[in-house]
């Protein structure tokens, strides 16, 4: 799998964690909810292991997979084009609701 | 405290400059009804907040509306960032670009800058969360009010993720206030008690 592919798979994995952390915060007995949550974690721990070691850190915090040179620092940045990928197959589509 | 995240809630990937387009999106940055508010309104809320879950809610909510202020400046960013000063005329950024070039400034579309005036932390529990379900709710008109404005999918397609978002926030806060005033109810009767 490509950059793009291993990043869209954080990003997603990312996002429900956000939105079930939100449902659990207001239904903090539900424990499939928490069943969700913990395996949506482990998936997302997974794929953000997989694309830090090819593609550089997440986080300031993430693995450290170059011991003389500080990948955090490297381009391309989340505020860039380039950075970032389609996520899903909305182009040239109807625009609005 | 917070560590931030190398990459966006949701991906922009915007082709096409188009300054004018920018102007009206920077409501979302810096006006009233935008991120920057939303966040501060409830990372500030959050101090007197009385119920574990509103509590966990205004913290975890307010942390997510610190991304969407980081996705409202990639949005503005990538629609400038290879304007002309021409251009920006063109659009009706002159004044902006006189004051702040292509940076991203926290400022409504009308260029007035970011103020705390637009938003409350009154210490009232009910108080606040109604404030905060008013919230949701006026930011997803604005981004209704975008959507009818742009014609560019690259541009759409995040915003349409924003509105979803306010959406499920403002469902949420409904929630937490029930709690808060079934709480609050259970305390009256425990005082009105001899």
């Amino acid at each position: 799998m490509d950059r793009d592919e291993w990043l869209r798979q954080v990003t997603i994995l990312d996002f429900m964690a956000t939105d079930l952390q939100l449902y659990l915060d207001t239904h903090p007995d539900d424990a499939s909810a928490i069943e969700n949550y913990k395996t949506i974690l482990a998936e997302g721990k997974k794929a953000r292991d997989r694309y830090e070691r090819c593609y550089g850190p997440l986080s300031s915090r993430g693995e450290i997979t170059q011991d003389d040179h500080w990948r955090w620092v490297d381009d391309p940045w989340p505020w860039e084009e380039r950075y970032n990928l389609r996520i899903c197959g909305r182009s040239g589509g109807h625009v609005g609701f | 405290m917070w560590v931030f995240e190398k990459k966006l809630e949701y991906p922009i990937k915007i082709k096409k400059s188009n300054p004018a387009l920018a102007k009206i999106i920077i409501a979302q940055y810096g006006g009233a009804d935008g991120e920057l508010g939303a966040a501060l309104r409830y990372l500030s809320q959050r101090f007197t907040m009385v119920t574990p879950e509103a509590k966990g809610l205004l913290t975890d909510i307010g942390t997510e509306e610190l991304a969407h202020l980081e996705m409202i400046g990639v949005i503005v960013h990538q629609l400038t960032e290879n304007a002309t000063p021409e251009q920006m005329r063109a659009a009706g950024m002159d004044a902006s670009y006189v004051n702040h070039g292509l940076g991203v400034f926290p400022q409504g579309p009308e260029g007035v800058p970011w103020s705390a005036a637009g938003i409350q932390s009154k210490g009232d529990p009910v108080t606040d969360l109604y404030e905060d379900m008013a919230a949701e709710q006026k930011a997803r008109s604005t981004y209704e009010y975008i959507l009818d404005l742009t014609d560019d999918p690259d541009v759409a397609d995040p915003i349409i993720f924003l509105r979803e978002r306010e959406i499920v926030h403002f469902q949420r806060f409904g929630e937490a206030l029930r709690c808060v005033e079934e709480y609050l109810d259970e305390k009256k009767i425990f005082y009105k008690k001899p």
